[in-house]
């Protein structure tokens, strides 16, 4: 066989399917998953793009209109000093989407490391460190985190802290877990057995073996951090005025609901959709990175 | 069983206390003292309000005093509302946030394990895909959107029921529904998988097998192992409920804890705050205490595991 040939044989070779692939193929025959992710990509691409797509500036008042409803001029209407709604809420959108990621990332961070650390060390080590996580996971972090938010002041770098400190536990449980039972494998073995350090088995072997169940979990948490900002901010004690974020049009579309009911409705559909389109997403990405996992 | 309760209850100290020193120490460091107003205060009045209120003393004394009061049910006095104490403040707002807590958890309970019973039994249906796509609906809307567009929709358009206040029964329903509908989601969502998990087990196959009618089988024999899931939530939802009803208590204008604790937060009240947190995180470590309790009862496995160690 001459070497033309045996090239020839292999790309005759149908293929291999990784992981990933049948993942990925799973995932796109899950409809509303895909409808999700579809969504999900169109609503950040919107809201990124937004000083370009709309003729208003999110502050651009027209006291002479005051709040009108949905017209051609202003799709989803105007709010009371003639703001354009939709605007505002493409601009809202970058900020409650931008904490949802960012403090996500935070959590990430925290726990996949601690996590990692604890599964890789074992022993007392691990048994001190969860049970730590265990007692910060009994405290009542909704109440922390409005007192943090009182008691130094309403600083969005603070706001992203706060929310990832409390998002981190469950992380870090579930990188524990992975990493504990990877760790009595062969591949580690011989990671070890060559002389590489714990730092880089974790970072290079253990890590990216436990990534299903770490992107999954991702998914599910960004949500819960969007509701946790959206839900600080109609408090007061989130994002402050002139920025603006879906839970603070929310609150200003409380308050004149009687008369100007599309202000309250249309930013509450924002969040909603963009809520449900996470949950599909992250749902559709368990029964296809961890199809054992249970749902709950 | 004994063993379990006392393992778990002695699991609750360090918790209890880490909030009371965390709590503590947070609100010590708070910039800004409780009597800093916009009108200046000379300071020989500043020395003795802050000499009455003890805060002259160093900071583990202050400490240390606080967890001797503690010990007695001492919470101390408001320093927002003068002659008031803490104790005096939380026990005004609480009856009214425990009934509307316990309203909550009632319609959350009966709605969600109803909806999650149902749609597991004919799964990957019509009658499985309407109660859990509601359910989805429920964990999507914040209560803070939920309460309002009810208001909006039963209040304002159709003039059903009152907006806000909590006097009369109706005044009582919107509230009470804003605030289960999310835990009757996530309820619907947990009987849903127990049940679909106890369902092919063998014990299910055995009393199938003895020729027990279907509702005996599912009533008496599925629903204690599926339903254990949702005995175990039921402590981090009552967390959850409490934390919930600070929104819907300002949305509804209710007059609970909850409001109290915004309202302090607001006014800089740091002896209501750290009360109040106190107060709060302990009912919710009990309240957890008690889900597991419920949940070992409900699962001779859990329980058999604490007699053999």
């Amino acid at each position: 066989m001459t070497t033309e040939e045996i090239v020839t044989a292999t790309q005759a070779l149908p293929k291999g399917v990784s992981l990933w692939d049948d993942a990925w193929l799973r995932l796109k025959k899950n409809k509303l998953a895909m409808f999700g992710l579809c969504f999900l990509i169109l609503m950040s691409l919107l809201c990124l793009l937004a000083p370009w797509l709309t003729p208003y500036g999110y502050e651009d008042q027209d006291l002479r209109l005051g709040a009108s409803g949905p017209s051609m001029a202003h799709w989803l209407g105007t709010d009371t000093f003639g703001r354009d709604l939709l605007t505002r809420i493409l601009y809202g959108g970058r900020v409650s989407l931008m904490v949802g990621f960012i403090a996500t990332s935070v959590a990430l961070i925290i726990g996949v490391t601690y996590g990692a650390v604890a599964g890789y060390a074992g022993g007392k080590t691990d048994a001190l460190m969860m049970r730590l996580v265990d007692i910060i996971y009994a405290l009542p972090f909704m109440i922390f985190i409005i007192l943090l938010m009182v008691v130094f002041g309403r600083n969005i770098l603070l706001l992203f802290l706060a929310i990832g400190a409390v998002e981190w536990l469950v992380m870090a449980r579930i990188v524990r877990g992975q990493v504990q039972n990877l760790r009595q494998q062969e591949f580690v073995e011989a990671a070890i057995s060559i002389g590489l350090s714990p730092w880089s088995i974790i970072r290079k072997h253990l890590i990216p073996n436990a990534l299903g169940p770490i992107i999954v979990y991702t998914t599910l948490t960004i949500p819960n951090v969007m509701l946790l900002e959206a839900f600080l901010s109609f408090l007061g004690l989130g994002i402050q005025p002139p920025q603006s974020s879906w839970g603070l049009l929310i609150s200003y579309g409380v308050e004149s609901m009687e008369e100007y009911p599309w202000l309250l409705i249309f930013p509450g559909l924002a969040l909603t959709l963009t809520l449900f389109a996470l949950n599909f997403l992250g749902d559709g990405l368990r029964d296809a990175l961890d199809p054992k996992a249970s749902r709950d | 069983m004994w063993r379990f309760i006392l393992f778990r209850s002695l699991q609750a100290v360090p918790v209890i206390l880490a909030v009371i020193t965390v709590t503590f120490f947070l609100v010590r460091a708070a910039p800004g003292g409780p009597f800093d107003s916009e009108k200046a205060v000379s300071e020989q009045v500043q020395r003795a309000l802050e000499a009455q209120y003890q805060l002259d003393l160093p900071a583990y004394q202050q400490y240390f005093n606080y967890l001797g009061d503690l010990a007695q049910g001492n919470l101390g006095p408001s320093f927002y509302y003068p002659g008031q104490s803490v104790n005096e403040l939380i026990f005004q707002g609480l009856p009214v946030t425990a009934e509307l807590g316990l309203y909550a958890l009632i319609i959350a309970v009966f709605i969600g394990v109803l909806a999650g019973v149902i749609a597991s039994l004919k799964p990957n249906t019509i009658q499985d895909y309407i109660p859990m796509s509601l359910a989805m609906i429920g964990i999507c809307m914040p209560s803070f959107l939920l309460g309002p567009t009810l208001v909006l929709i039963f209040g304002i358009w159709l003039d059903w029921l009152p907006i806000s206040g909590w006097n009369s029964a109706e005044s009582k329903i919107l509230p009470s529904i804003t605030l289960g509908a999310m835990y009757a989601a996530y309820i619907a969502r947990l009987s849903r998988a127990g049940m679909l998990e106890v369902m092919s087990q063998d014990y299910l196959r055995t009393a199938r097998a003895k020729g027990l009618p279907e509702h005996i089988v599912i009533l008496k024999h599925a629903l204690r192992g599926g339903l254990i899931p949702v005995a175990a939530f039921l402590g981090p939802a009552f967390a959850g409920l409490l934390a919930g009803s600070f929104v819907v208590e300002t949305v509804f204008q209710v007059p609970g804890l909850g409001r109290f604790y915004v309202q302090a937060a607001f006014n800089r009240d740091y002896t209501m705050i750290l009360g109040t947190t106190v107060f709060l995180a302990s009912l919710i470590v009990v309240f957890n205490l008690l889900s597991d309790v419920l949940a070992a009862w409900m699962n001779p496995r859990l329980r058999f595991q604490f007699r053999k160690s």
